[in-house]
C-alpha cells in the first residue's frame, strides 16, 4: 500500500468512526416513540431554551469578538500576542472548569455584587448563555479574525482616501467583503453554543424545565436510563450540527470577498 | 501647493530620510528609483497611510502631518488600484458620494462627465471582475478624481499594463492634468513613462533624494554616481583638469587614454576648478558620434581612436562597445540602424569616435 492509499484510508476510517458512532443510536431509535418524545412539553422546552440561550450568547460572543478580531487582523499593540495566545484559553481548559470559575467569580464579593445588581446568573437562563458567551468568545473572536485577515487591508486604505471614516471603512467596505466569512464565523459559534454542557451545568445546574438545554437534558435523561429519550434528543442536535456545518462549509467556499 | 520639508520616515528596517519635495498645481512630479528605494513608502506618508517620524508635509501651506486620511483630501491610486470587488463599476465611481454632502451635485456631474470622457459609462452595471487591466485603470482614475481633489498620487498604477495601454493611458493622464490642473505625484521606476509624464523628476536611491529637477537637466546632468548609474550610464570616466581657460576646460582622462575639452558652461561651477583637481566625467551612449576611420570627421573635437569590441543590436538602434586604443576600458555608444549600415560597424573594425563636449557631464 502505497502513502497515497494510506493516507486516504485514514480520511476514510475517520468518516467510519463518526458515522458508526451516530448510526449505533439507531439501535434504540423507536419510531413510535420518535414524535411523542419530540413533541413532549419537556423536549420542546430544551430546544427552545436552547435555541434562545445560544442565539443570544452567539450575539454577545459576536458583539465583543467583532472589534477585537478587527483590532487583532489590523493593528500591532501591546499585549496583542497574550490576547492572540488566550483565545484558545477555552479551548484548552476543559469547559467544566470554565464553568467552574464562572461558579466561583459568583461566590466572591465582586461576583455577588455583580448579581446583585445586574442578573441573577447562578441556576439561572441568565448563567446559561454566560457559560456559552464566556466558552465561546475565544472561537468567535478566533474565527472572524481569519476572516477579516483574507481581506487586504489596502482596501480599507483607499476608502479612507476616498473620504471614508475608519468605522464606515470597515462598514462599507471590509465587513461586506467579509460577509461569508463572518456569516461562517457566526454559525459556527451558534453551534458551539448550542451544543455547550461543562460549563452550562456549572453555572446554571441541570434543572428540568429551567435550565435544561439539549446538552443537559441529553446528560439528565441517560442518567435516568430513558435511552429513547436521549436517542431522540442526540438525533436533533445531529441533524442540527450536519446542517449547520454544511451551511458554514458553503459560505467559507466564498469567504474572500464577492 | 504640496510641499515636503525634510520628511524622515522610518518603517522598521528602512528608512526615508530627509525628503525636501515642492510640488505645483499642474505639475507631474515624478519619483523614479529601483524597487525598494522607499518611493512607495514616501507616497504612502503624504496620503497618510505611515506616519513621518520627522518633517513636515503641507498641502495648500497647511501641515497635514496629523490630519486622518479622510481629511486629506489627497486622492491615491495604489499600484493593485484597490476597486472594491463587491461593488459595481458605477458605485465604486460613486463611493466618494456616498460618504459626503455633494452640494448641487457637482461632484456627481464630475464624476459622471469623467466617465464619459474616458470612455467608461457603458460599463457602470458591470462587475469589477470582467473589466480588462485598461478598463480596471480608468476606472480607478475617476474613482480617485471623483472626490474632487485636485492632488492625485500614482504609485506604478501602469505597471502591469502591455505597452499601447500603457501609452493611451498616459496620453490620458496628461490630458487630465492639463484640463483639471491636478497636482500629481507619480512614482515609477519606469524611465520611458517618467519621461513621458513626468515635469519634474526626483530620482530616490536607498531612501534618499539625490537629485531634483526638470526632466531634461536629471536627464542631462546627473548629479552624482548613482543616479548616473541608475539611468544606466555606463561611460562614467576620472579625469583629471589639465588648463582652466576662457570658455573651456581641458581634462586629461587616463582610462581612455586621452585629453578633452569640456566647455566651461558644463561645469556646475567652473570658476572653483584648478589643474590638478580630479573629477568624474559621464556621457550618455546617444551623444557620442562614431566616425569611420580615415573620414573627414577625424577633425572634430574629443577625438579617440580605437577599435570596435561588441555590437548589440537592440531593435531600431544597437548598442556597440568601443575600445579606445592604449585604455582597457569600454565606451558604450548607440547607433540607429540606418547609421551601422552606412558606417559599415562591425565587430574588430577600426573606428573613431567624438565625444561631444556640450553633451558631457560632470560629476564632482
Amino acid at each position: 500500500m502505497n502513502f497515497k492509499k494510506l493516507s486516504i484510508s485514514f480520511a476514510l476510517l475517520i468518516f467510519a468512526i463518526y458515522a458508526g458512532l451516530v448510526l449505533s443510536i439507531f439501535y434504540f431509535f423507536s419510531a413510535p416513540l420518535f414524535l411523542k418524545i419530540i413533541l413532549s412539553e419537556r423536549t420542546l422546552f430544551s430546544i427552545r431554551l436552547s435555541l434562545m440561550a445560544a442565539t443570544m450568547a452567539t450575539a454577545l460572543s459576536v458583539a465583543f469578538a467583532v472589534p477585537s478580531a478587527y483590532a487583532l487582523s489590523r493593528f500591532e499593540f501591546k499585549g496583542k500576542d497574550i490576547i492572540d495566545t488566550i483565545l484558545e484559553f477555552p479551548m484548552i481548559v476543559s469547559p467544566a472548569a470554565l464553568g467552574a470559575l464562572l461558579l466561583i467569580f459568583f461566590n466572591t464579593p465582586l461576583g455577588g455584587f455583580v448579581q446583585k445588581n445586574t442578573f441573577q446568573f447562578v441556576f439561572a437562563f441568565a448563567g446559561i448563555v454566560l457559560a456559552q458567551f464566556v466558552t465561546t468568545l475565544g472561537v468567535a473572536t478566533r474565527l472572524l479574525k481569519a476572516a477579516l485577515d483574507e481581506i487586504p487591508r489596502r482596501y480599507e486604505d483607499v476608502a479612507r482616501t476616498l473620504g471614508a471614516s475608519p468605522l464606515s471603512a470597515f462598514l462599507t467596505v471590509t465587513l461586506p467583503l467579509a460577509r461569508r466569512g463572518v456569516l461562517a464565523s457566526v454559525i459556527l459559534t451558534w453551534a458551539k453554543a448550542l451544543g455547550e454542557f461543562g460549563a452550562t451545568i456549572m453555572v446554571a445546574g441541570s434543572m428540568a424545565m429551567r435550565t435544561e438545554t439539549l446538552p443537559v437534558a441529553i446528560f439528565m435523561r441517560l442518567a435516568s436510563a430513558d435511552i429513547d429519550g436521549t436517542v431522540v434528543l442526540i438525533l436533533i442536535l445531529v441533524s442540527v450540527g450536519f446542517c449547520i456545518l454544511y451551511a458554514a462549509r458553503l459560505l467559507a467556499k466564498g469567504s474572500c470577498g464577492a | 501647493m504640496l510641499d515636503l520639508e525634510k520628511v524622515t520616515i522610518n518603517t522598521g528596517g528602512f528608512t526615508v530620510r530627509d525628503v525636501n519635495l515642492a510640488v505645483r498645481p499642474g505639475v507631474c512630479h515624478v519619483i523614479i528609483g529601483p524597487t525598494g528605494c522607499g518611493k512607495t513608502t514616501l507616497l504612502e506618508a503624504v496620503v497618510g497611510l505611515k506616519t513621518p517620524e520627522a518633517g513636515e508635509i503641507r498641502l495648500e501651506g497647511r501641515p497635514i502631518n496629523n490630519l486622518p486620511i479622510e481629511r486629506r483630501g489627497i486622492s491615491y491610486l495604489p499600484q493593485d488600484l484597490a476597486l472594491f470587488p463587491h461593488l459595481s463599476v458605477e458605485e465604486n465611481i460613486l463611493y466618494s458620494l456616498r460618504l459626503r454632502k455633494d452640494k448641487g451635485g457637482r461632484l456627481r456631474e464630475l464624476a459622471m462627465e469623467l466617465a464619459d470622457n474616458l470612455g467608461i459609462t457603458s460599463l457602470f452595471r458591470r462587475s469589477i471582475h470582467n473589466l480588462s487591466g485598461g478598463e480596471r485603470q480608468r476606472v480607478a482614475l475617476v474613482r480617485a478624481l471623483a472626490t474632487g481633489s485636485r492632488y492625485l498620487l500614482l504609485d506604478e498604477p501602469f505597471s502591469a499594463l502591455h505597452e499601447a495601454m500603457k501609452k493611451d493611458l498616459w496620453l490620458l493622464i496628461a490630458d487630465l492634468k492639463r484640463r483639471l490642473g491636478l497636482c500629481i505625484v507619480m512614482v515609477s521606476h519606469d524611465m520611458e513613462e517618467t519621461f513621458f509624464l513626468g515635469d519634474v523628476i526626483s530620482v530616490m536611491i536607498d531612501g534618499v533624494i539625490r537629485q531634483t529637477g526638470p526632466k531634461d537637466d536629471v536627464y542631462g546632468q546627473p548629479k552624482d554616481i548613482a543616479v548616473a548609474e541608475f539611468f544606466g550610464i555606463k561611460n562614467l570616466f576620472l579625469v583629471e583638469a589639465v588648463k582652466m581657460q576662457e570658455g573651456q576646460a581641458a581634462v586629461r582622462c587616463p582610462d581612455l587614454n586621452g585629453e578633452f575639452i569640456i566647455p566651461a558652461g558644463r561645469f556646475p561651477d567652473a570658476s572653483s576648478v584648478s589643474p590638478g583637481d580630479s573629477f568624474t566625467i559621464g556621457i550618455r551612449p546617444e551623444n557620442i558620434m562614431l566616425i569611420r576611420a580615415g573620414l573627414k570627421g577625424e577633425n572634430q573635437d574629443n577625438i579617440l581612436k580605437g577599435d570596435i569590441r561588441e555590437v548589440f543590436p537592440r531593435g531600431p538602434a544597437s548598442a556597440v562597445l568601443f575600445a579606445p586604443d592604449g585604455s582597457n576600458k569600454l565606451i558604450e555608444i548607440d547607433i540607429p540602424d540606418y547609421a551601422m549600415k552606412k558606417l559599415g560597424v562591425a565587430r574588430g573594425a577600426a573606428a573613431v569616435v567624438s565625444l561631444k563636449g556640450e553633451k558631457i557631464f560632470i560629476i564632482f
